[in-house]
Parts: structure tokens; C-alpha cells; sequence
């Protein structure tokens, strides 16, 4: 398993902590554009994914990628979690891994 | 060091007598007494600037100096909070607030009395009479000389910039009042208006006062009868811009007078009551003193201040602080309503019928309480939460004077005078609807007001398989109910069951072990029957594991249903009569390693002469990620520092 560069959990009030570097979000598709999805963010934030497949709207999808903007990230990976997914334990997650517990993720 | 008499404030006492509240001044305590007589006790005191004296009555928050021996005669003092005051026609310096600076010392200088007293040895607690005196000294029944002291008080006070009024000093002046208060009142009449006073300053030695409040209970008319007759009653609570509150109270043709004037929510003026020791079984507001209106006495509805003066105070406390409370203590919470129960009809010891209603409460300490309603509550502020959860909403709710029980653990109970208030605007309760939305919802709480096994799963007490040797759980007089996340590590495969009598005994089957009688049937003792064919009911013996430790517990019917995911019967057939040697190991081995949440019952039991901690799992719930995690997450943040 390749740990160098360790995805951050981010939500969208998070993300923009982390421009340029690798990240990991729930999203869940509202739009697909050709190539882009536009989902939201565990915390309500508009995110823009680009390069991703399309997926169904309404699904929870896991993008793990660069972000390369405040509002969007340029994805590498992307995982359908299917549409039951608990978006305020992993908004609880996101502010736990990059607040008090920063140094168990990073 | 520079000599003593220079410590004290020079002409203190004059300056002091002539209504400079803002002095502050060095004084010397020359003689320290109790006032003989008082309902309360009462120091008296005269002070000394070292040419003059005069006395002084100490608030009762400064007896413990006196008690302690840390002000006697001759302790130099600083005078902080102090108002000067009219009883009998003598004036007083009443001490609110005090610095003692040197305990004992010497007495310094030659201090003289003022010219009109003794010292004061008359009744100064006679409190009705105070107010009453000085209107008529100033009112003047008693004649020509009488009439003028009226005037003249008057023309200084509508021109408080005259400076020391150059009248003898057992008239009242009027004086500056200190920044802190009010300045504010109508001008009626020819008399000097009352200054508003903050209720904190009521003293039955105050001359001649005034308050304005805003009435934030109002009880109802009670009629009475005692040896004087009939009689009735009713009382309101005050409460001032400073937080002061205070109970007024009024009989018989005085509720005639006031009870339609007062109106809860209103604010009002008023003068001219009595001050009485508050009594502390009904009146359960921060004041020694309570009010009693008379014949005299005014209430003035002041409509256009409608801010400075807050609805209603609140002093909260967390559930958690309930459980250290005294039984009967009163004291105010906030919480959201989790469940309310219908009302029932309770028979009273007076063989009166009332309604009680009971709910439960849950705040961000973790805990949770029971909230009993009685009476009116069950069918006004009851139906009214009632409607909220029906509708899906869980309501924020605070309580005004609820009264602590120690029955069944701790719980909270409406008397008279509590005040329940729904979805208040305060900022406590917009904190408690984010911490509740924000997944306090399914953070589990304990409550504080059972000592059962709860039936509602929001009351659970979590613990790791270490805390249940750990804590000696089991070893009490009653069993303990813990729920333990674990995973199941091994289940013994014989004797997974037993033959169980499937009688029914009233609305449960009897259950008991039979046995097998020599025609081929089962035989219950029990029930003394004989039948052919038995239930099978699981009787495993579980090992279960979790981070800190394992441990073995036993798992009956249900639980073991949820553990094997199939009834006893299907597997016994299955292993012994069948005897299927791949299905039944499966079943066996696919349930392993699977995590549950455990209810655990937990008791110390003698076996043979040996004393074991029994563990019995009550329920197995496989684990839902999504609410563990809102639990894990609740748990994170209670217990991060």
C-alpha cells in the first residue's frame, strides 16, 4: 500500500485548507456534465469533480484526487457508495481528522 | 508610621449623615452590639471619623465578621455600600458592604455623638412602622412645624443642586443618589418622590422606597380560614433590571385592590409595602425579604419600559448536577423532551383525584431525567409537548421551580410554583436544539431517574468487557445492565439448548426444563402435565471479545436467535436429528466474528460455595454503523479535553 501521500478527509469548508495536495471527499451527485459531476459536500457546499465518470444522481460518491480549486477537485478515483450514507458522521470525521486528531491521519 | 487618626476620613461622618453615598470613608468602629429583640440577628454600631460618631446597623451579610471576631470594637473599617436612613426619627448609616483594615486598634481621637440621639436601644425591627413614620413626620399630623419641614423637603428636592440643605439633621434630605440607581419616578403630588431602588437594596430599615418590576409569576387567589375568620391571599413574584427578584404578598381587601391590576409580563412601580422575612417553604426566590402590600401602598403600571427589565431569570443546571441534588431541593432546568407519557389519574392522600404526567428530559451532560407533571400541567404544557413529538418535533423545555424527588433515583416534579416554558427564546436552548440536531439526538444518555433496566434505548450505559471485572459490576445488591459492543469469538456447540415446556401460564409459555417419562413423553413439573412433543430453547454459552479483554456470557432464546440467525428447534433438528454435518458447523462458524451490541445483565450468583459474576445477554443488535458512529462521535466530544 503506497502511504506517501495519505488522501486528507475533507469536507467543503476543508477543503480549500488543502489546495494542491490529495484529498478524499463524499460527494453526493446533484448534476453530470460530461465528465463533471457537481455534487455536494457533506457540510452543503457545491464541489465540482472533474474527470469523473458519471454516476447516478442522488448516489454518494467517494473521490479521492487532487484539489485544484476551493470549490472543485480533479479526481483520480472515484467510488459509488450507493445512496445510504450517513453525511454527518463523516462531516463529524472530516472535522475530527483535521482538528484534534490531525496527527493520527497525517 | 504615620499616626492612626490620620487613617480615618476627616468629617466622614458629617459627610456621610449628609447623604454623600460615594465617600467610601476610613471609619472607626467605637462600639459593636447586638440588637436585643430582632426576629433576625442584628449588629448595630457606632462609627467614628475620630471627632465625630453615629450609629449604624449592619446588613446581615456582615455578621459573619462580627462572628468571627474579625470586626469588633475598635476595628477600622472601610465603608463600601452604604445608604443613609430615617427609623424613628433618628438617623442611621446602614452598612450594605464593609473592608475591615485593621481588626483591632486602639480607639483613636475623641469621637462625640450626634446631638439629637442616644444610642439607638428601641425595637429597630418593628419594620411596618418605618415607612409610616417618615410620611408622617413629613405629612405633618402634628401641626404647623410640620407642615413647613414638608416644604422645605420639597423645594430641595425639586432643586437637588442646592447642596447641603442648612435644615437640623433629623429631617430626611434629599440627596444625589448614587450613579447605580435609577433617577427616575413621577413627581406627585407635594411629596418627594420614592427613588427607585434595585430590589437587592430592600431592607424593612429603608425609609422610604420605591421599585420597578416586571411580574414574572402571578399565583392564584387562595382562601383560607383561621381563627380570625375567612380570609384570602395571593402572591406575585418581581423581578428587576439588576436580577433581583422578590415575593409581594396581599390579604384579604388588598387582592381586592391589586389581583386584576397585576398582570404577568408587565412592568410596574411600587411603593409603600412592608418588608417581612420571606418565608423559605413557599418562596423559593434569592431574597430574605418578602413584600406585603397594605392600604397605602401603591402599584403603578409603567408601560413604557419594556426591555431593560428581563421576562423571566433562570438559574439552569445541567441533569447531570440533579443527581447530586438534595430531595426536595427547587432549581431550574432546561432540555429537550424525548417522550411523554399519557396522563394518568393518581388518588392523593387527601383523597382528592389530580393528574400526573410524566416525561423525560435529555441535555448535553449525558443525562437524562424524569419530568413529572402535575395537575393543570398534564393538560396544558403536556398536550402541548405531546403534539410536538406526535408531529415529529422534539421541543426545547424549561422549568421554573421544579421540585427535586428521590423516590426512584432522582427525578423532577412541577409544585405550585413552577413555570414551564416551551421552546423559550434564550440562548440555552438555541445551544440545546444545535447539539441535539447535530446528533445529540442518538447520543445515548443515562438517566439519573431509574434504577430498573430502562426500556428505552436512548438510556444505555456503555462499558468495555475490562470495566465489568474492573468495576466489580454484578457485586451489588440488584444486578447491573451494561450494553458491551463485542464480537462473538467462539459458541459451544453442545448442549446449545434445552427442552423447554410450552405450556402457556397466563399470557407466557411456562418455559421450565422437562423431562423425558418412561412412554416416550415430556413431563413438566411445573405445570404437571405430560405432552408429546417439547420447545427447544437456546441456552449458549457465548465468549465474546472487544479491545480491552473476553469474556463468556450466556445467551437464551432471543439473543441467541439474533446471534445463530435461526430458532433452537431448526438447529437441533438439524444437528440431531438430521445429523447434517455441513449445514449445522456453518451456521456455527458464519456467526462468529460478527459485531454486536450486547445488553448485558450482570450478577454475582453463589455457585455451590462459590461466589461468580453471571453474565446474561439480553438482546444481541448487530451493530449499525451509521448510529455507532453518531454515538462514537458524541462520546469523542464529551470526553475530549
Amino acid at each position: 500500500m503506497d502511504t506517501s501521500s495519505p488522501a486528507v478527509f475533507v469536507n467543503g469548508e476543508i477543503l480549500k485548507m488543502y489546495l494542491g495536495r490529495r484529498v478524499r471527499a463524499v460527494v453526493q451527485v446533484m448534476r453530470n456534465e460530461g465528465g463533471v459531476i457537481i455534487g455536494q459536500s457533506t457540510d452543503g457546499y457545491q464541489l465540482t469533480i472533474k474527470g469523473a465518470q458519471s454516476l447516478p444522481l442522488s448516489h454518494f460518491v467517494e473521490v479521492i484526487g487532487v484539489a485544484d480549486g476551493n470549490q472543485s477537485i480533479r479526481a483520480e478515483i472515484c467510488t459509488d457508495f450507493g445512496d445510504n450514507f450517513d453525511t454527518v458522521s463523516y462531516n463529524g470525521l472530516c472535522q475530527l481528522a483535521n482538528g484534534k486528531f490531525k496527527n493520527l491521519f497525517l | 508610621m504615620a499616626p492612626a487618626a490620620a487613617r480615618l476620613t476627616a468629617n466622614a461622618i458629617a459627610a456621610v449623615s449628609g447623604g454623600d453615598l460615594n465617600l467610601k470613608p476610613v471609619v472607626q468602629v467605637v462600639e459593636l452590639k447586638q440588637v436585643p429583640g430582632a426576629a433576625q440577628e442584628r449588629f448595630r454600631a457606632l462609627v467614628s471619623d475620630g471627632s465625630a460618631a453615629h450609629q449604624a446597623l449592619l446588613a446581615t451579610q456582615l455578621n459573619a465578621l462580627v462572628k468571627a471576631r474579625r470586626l469588633r470594637r475598635g476595628s477600622v473599617v472601610q465603608l463600601l455600600e452604604y445608604i443613609c436612613s430615617t427609623v424613628q426619627n433618628r438617623r442611621i448609616i446602614i452598612i450594605l458592604n464593609m473592608e475591615v483594615i485593621i481588626p483591632e486598634c486602639e480607639i483613636i481621637g475623641n469621637p462625640s455623638l450626634p446631638p439629637e440621639a442616644e444610642p439607638v436601644s428601641q425595637n429597630v425591627s418593628s419594620t411596618n412602622n418605618s415607612g409610616s413614620f417618615t410620611r408622617e413626620t413629613l405629612n405633618g399630623s402634628a401641626g404647623s412645624d410640620s407642615n413647613s419641614v414638608a416644604r422645605l423637603v420639597s423645594k430641595s428636592s425639586a432643586n437637588p443642586a442646592n447642596g447641603a440643605p442648612s435644615f437640623p439633621p433629623t429631617i430626611q434630605p434629599s440627596y444625589k443618589p448614587p450613579p447605580m440607581y435609577k433617577n427616575r419616578g413621577a413627581i406627585m403630588k407635594n411629596e418627594a418622590p420614592a427613588r427607585i431602588i434595585p430590589i437587592a437594596a430592600l431592607n424593612p430599615y429603608q425609609g422610604r422606597w420605591a421599585i420597578k418590576a416586571r411580574v414574572t409569576a402571578k399565583g392564584d387567589i387562595r382562601r383560607y380560614n383561621n381563627a380570625k375568620g375567612d380570609g384570602k391571599v395571593f402572591s406575585f413574584d418581581l423581578l428587576d433590571s439588576d436580577g433581583g427578584e422578590i415575593r409581594v404578598t396581599c390579604f384579604n381587601s388588598v387582592v381586592d385592590r391589586f389581583y386584576e391590576v397585576v398582570e404577568v409580563g408587565k412592568v410596574y412601580v411600587m411603593s409603600k409595602g412592608s418588608l417581612k422575612p420571606a418565608k423559605k417553604n413557599f418562596n423559593h426566590l434569592n431574597n430574605e425579604w418578602e413584600i406585603f402590600l397594605e392600604a397605602a401602598s401603591t402599584v403603578e403600571p409603567c408601560p413604557d419600559e419594556n426591555d431593560s427589565i428581563p421576562t423571566q431569570q433562570f438559574n439552569f443546571r445541567p441533569i447531570s448536577e440533579i443527581e447530586n441534588a438534595e430531595n426536595n431541593s427547587i432549581l431550574d432546568i432546561i432540555g429537550i423532551v424525548t417522550s411523554v407519557n399519557p396522563s394518568v389519574t393518581i388518588l392523593r392522600k387527601n383523597g382528592m383525584e389530580t393528574q400526573r404526567r410524566i416525561m423525560n428530559l435529555k441535555d448535553e451532560s449525558g443525562k437524562s431525567v424524569e419530568l413529572t407533571l402535575w395537575g393543570e400541567f398534564c393538560n396544558k404544557e403536556g398536550s402541548q409537548l405531546q403534539e410536538a413529538l406526535d408531529s415529529g418535533f422534539f421541543p426545547v423545555l424549561a422549568v421554573k421551580a421544579g421540585k427535586v424527588n428521590d423516590f426512584s433515583g432522582k427525578s423532577v416534579g412541577t409544585i405550585s410554583s413552577t413555570q414551564l416554558f416551551m421552546n423559550p427564546n434564550l440562548p440555552e436552548a438555541d445551544r440545546l436544539k444545535v447539539w441535539f440536531d447535530g446528533g445529540g439526538k442518538n447520543a445515548a444518555s443515562q438517566s439519573i431517574s431509574k434504577d430498573v433496566m430502562p426500556a428505552f434505548s436512548q438510556n444505555l450505559i456503555r462499558k468495555t468487557i475490562s470495566q465489568i471485572k474492573d468495576e466489580g459490576l454484578g457485586r451489588g445488591e440488584r444486578p447491573d445492565w451494561v450494553t458491551v459492543k463485542a464480537t462473538v469469538s467462539f459458541i459451544k456447540a453442545d448442549n446449545f439448548c434445552y427442552t423447554a415446556c410450552p405450556l402457556m401460564i397466563g399470557d407466557r409459555q411456562c418455559n421450565k426444563k422437562v423431562t423425558k417419562v418412561a412412554g416416550g413423553n415430556w413431563c413438566c413439573d411445573r405445570c404437571d402435565k405430560e405432552f408429546e412433543e417439547c420447545d427447544y430453547r437456546y441456552l449458549l454459552q457465548v465468549q465474546v471479545q472487544d479491545h480491552t479483554g473476553l469474556t463468556w456470557v450466556t445467551a437464551f432464546q432471543e439473543s441467541g436467535e439474533d446471534i445463530l440467525g435461526c430458532s433452537a428447534k431448526e438447529l437441533y433438528k438439524l444437528k440431531y436429528e438430521e445429523n447434517d454435518d455441513i449445514r449445522f458447523p456453518e451456521i456455527m462458524r458464519r456467526s462468529l466474528f460478527e459485531q454486536y451490541l450486547f445488553r448485558l445483565k450482570i450478577k454475582e450468583e453463589l455457585y455451590g460455595d462459590e461466589q461468580k459474576v453471571k453474565i446474561t445477554a439480553v438482546k444481541a443488535e448487530k451493530v449499525n454503523p451509521s448510529m455507532e458512529s453518531r454515538y462514537l462521535l458524541d462520546l469523542i466530544g464529551r470526553h475530549s479535553v
